[in-house]
């Protein structure tokens, strides 16, 4: 484990604009992207000398021509949407290492305009069982294999749509304060969330993320100054059969689980002492699911703390106080991070958590892989 | 409802799931089952995860289970089911409890699937010269 990281912080984060249909190419976008970041955390771009790629997004080697970057350190974390949280970990240990003093993680993609999900490359682990024993009959898109998962917890523990709807709509909430989110000014209801046409059944159509042009970035260093974001502890793990879900056993068991329960022995603290949390919300079950496994809830217990404005702003734990994946923008996870950097150093506006001292985020993808980190400012 | 002649036919050749293909085209379901512990591998896999060992032989199991959980697709997304809603479910196998099958639940209306419910399989050919046989679960009388 890595146990503490004082000395790792992230100092700069970056993005695009976020929408659909953006005109420029994703080339142009990452570099947008990784140029705000790395003002944002001031130092020249040529600075950068570690470099974490996202497979299937912008290269690194278009960055590295574009910028004019020579990195000393180059490593792809190839994870889905774990790899966020994960690549904080990697880039955390380069930098303690000295294999690099800035490590830039990025995102640049036109999710929206380019191709659809089911015809980009799967990166996906246990193509030949997807092949054999999945495409055959008609199961091909993440709708669907996540929709297994949510009918499985509604069977043992009971699973209102409602509570989903909950999910999606505090979501939108947030992006309502957020400016930049796809979906800011678009109203939603619960009557429009339980009229959403049917995906995967549970899912309608407000259950799913978002697909969106745009770019973000982040950049981890050697440095522990006044504005820096100290990763204070991250952790990674694998679910039983990290590549199939359909004979996992438990069946609901997701990494999360154990790199959760890393982190809070790491660190002696526990949910409680969190004042958000940025969780991977690839759909809306997915954010109580996950909430459950880091200990936010009790198994089955998930809705209360969705209920009643619980996961909303000014309630028990904010969560995904940007949107999220769900209201947001889709990039795979590392606008949660931006999000909680911004959330703790107080820039958030109308949206800000107040006196946010810690927050939890979440990673989760490839079916199986879970990472988990507690990020925190100057004062913790 | 299923265009099943416009399924893309994987490489039925795989030798990790050529046995398998083999058997639903003889109207069989065949699983691996470990050679030293007995245990049944499923998805087919190298090696036992049970004891570790790379010894598999492939074993003839009644196309009997319980659906384990399932999804309503809606929106149409594969080659071959152009037609929503369709059911795919996760079945528990009555001779292997500890093997789901994935697979179409067929000959009831989607919205009256439940978790649990028994189903018996049925060979079906799929593929453009039907060169694949695929398994569709319809609902069983428990026991029958």
């Amino acid at each position: 484990m890595l146990g503490r990281t004082e000395q790792a912080c992230i100092t700069g984060v970056g993005n695009t604009e976020y929408r659909k249909k953006i005109d420029r190419p994703a080339e142009i976008l990452a570099i947008e992207a990784v140029l705000a970041a790395a003002a944002d955390a001031g130092i020249d771009p040529k600075q950068i000398d570690g470099i974490i790629p996202y497979p299937g997004h912008i290269g690194d080697d278009v960055i590295q021509a574009e910028l004019g970057l020579n990195p000393r350190f180059r490593v792809m974390i190839d994870m889905g949407g774990c790899s966020a949280v994960s690549a904080l970990r990697v880039a955390a240990m380069a930098v303690l290492s000295g294999a690099a003093n800035h490590v830039l993680l990025f995102r640049g993609l036109k999710g929206s305009s380019g191709a659809r999900k089911a015809d980009r490359p799967s990166f996906l682990p246990g193509q030949p069982f997807r092949r054999h024993l999945e495409y055959v009959y008609g199961m091909n898109t993440p709708a669907q294999r996540y929709a297994v998962l949510c009918q499985r917890y509604k069977h043992e523990y009971g699973l209102e749509r409602r509570t989903l709807g909950e999910i999606a709509l505090a979501a939108r909430t947030h992006a309502n304060l957020n400016p930049n989110a796809q979906m800011h000014g678009r109203d939603l209801t619960m009557d429009d969330y339980l009229g959403g046409r049917l995906i995967a059944d549970p899912y309608t159509l407000f259950d799913c993320c978002l697909e969106t042009d745009g770019a973000s970035a982040v950049i981890v260093s050697a440095r522990n100054e006044a504005r820096d974001i100290r990763i204070l502890s991250v952790a990674e793990a694998q679910g039983a059969s990290p590549d199939d879900t359909s004979n996992r056993d438990p069946f609901l068991d997701i990494g999360l689980t154990q790199a959760a329960n890393q982190v809070w022995n790491d660190l002696g603290m526990g949910p409680q002492d969190m004042d958000a949390a940025m969780v991977y919300d690839c759909f809306t079950f997915e954010v109580l699911h996950q909430l459950e496994e880091a200990g936010f809830a009790k198994h089955g217990e998930g809705a209360a703390l969705v209920a009643d404005g619980g996961i909303r702003l000014g309630g028990k734990l904010p969560v995904n106080t940007h949107g999220g994946m769900l209201s947001e923008a889709h990039q795979a996870g590392l606008n949660h991070v931006v999000e909680a950097v911004r959330q703790l150093r107080g820039e958030c506006g109308v949206r800000q958590v107040e006196n946010a001292r810690l927050v939890a985020v979440t990673g989760w993808g490839q079916l199986g892989d879970g990472s988990f980190a507690v990020l925190g400012g100057q004062n913790v | 409802m299923f265009e099943l002649d416009q399924v893309p036919v994987p490489d039925l050749g795989n030798p990790n799931f050529a046995p398998f293909w083999e058997g639903t085209r003889a109207g069989e379901l065949r699983i691996q089952k470990c050679s030293r512990c007995d245990a049944h591998r499923w998805p087919p896999r190298i090696t036992c995860r049970n004891c570790g060992s790379t010894d598999v032989e492939w074993t003839r199991v009644e196309p009997r289970g319980t659906l384990y959980t399932f999804t309503i697709v809606g929106r149409p997304t594969a080659k071959g089911y152009p037609s929503v809603p369709y059911t795919v479910g996760f079945v528990t196998l009555d001779q292997a409890p500890r093997v789901r099958i994935v697979g179409n639940v067929v000959e009831i209306d989607p919205s009256a699937v439940t978790i649990g419910m028994a189903l018996k399989g049925r060979f079906v050919p799929a593929g453009p010269d039907g060169e694949m046989t695929l398994i569709h679960w319809s609902p069983a009388e428990a026991g029958a």
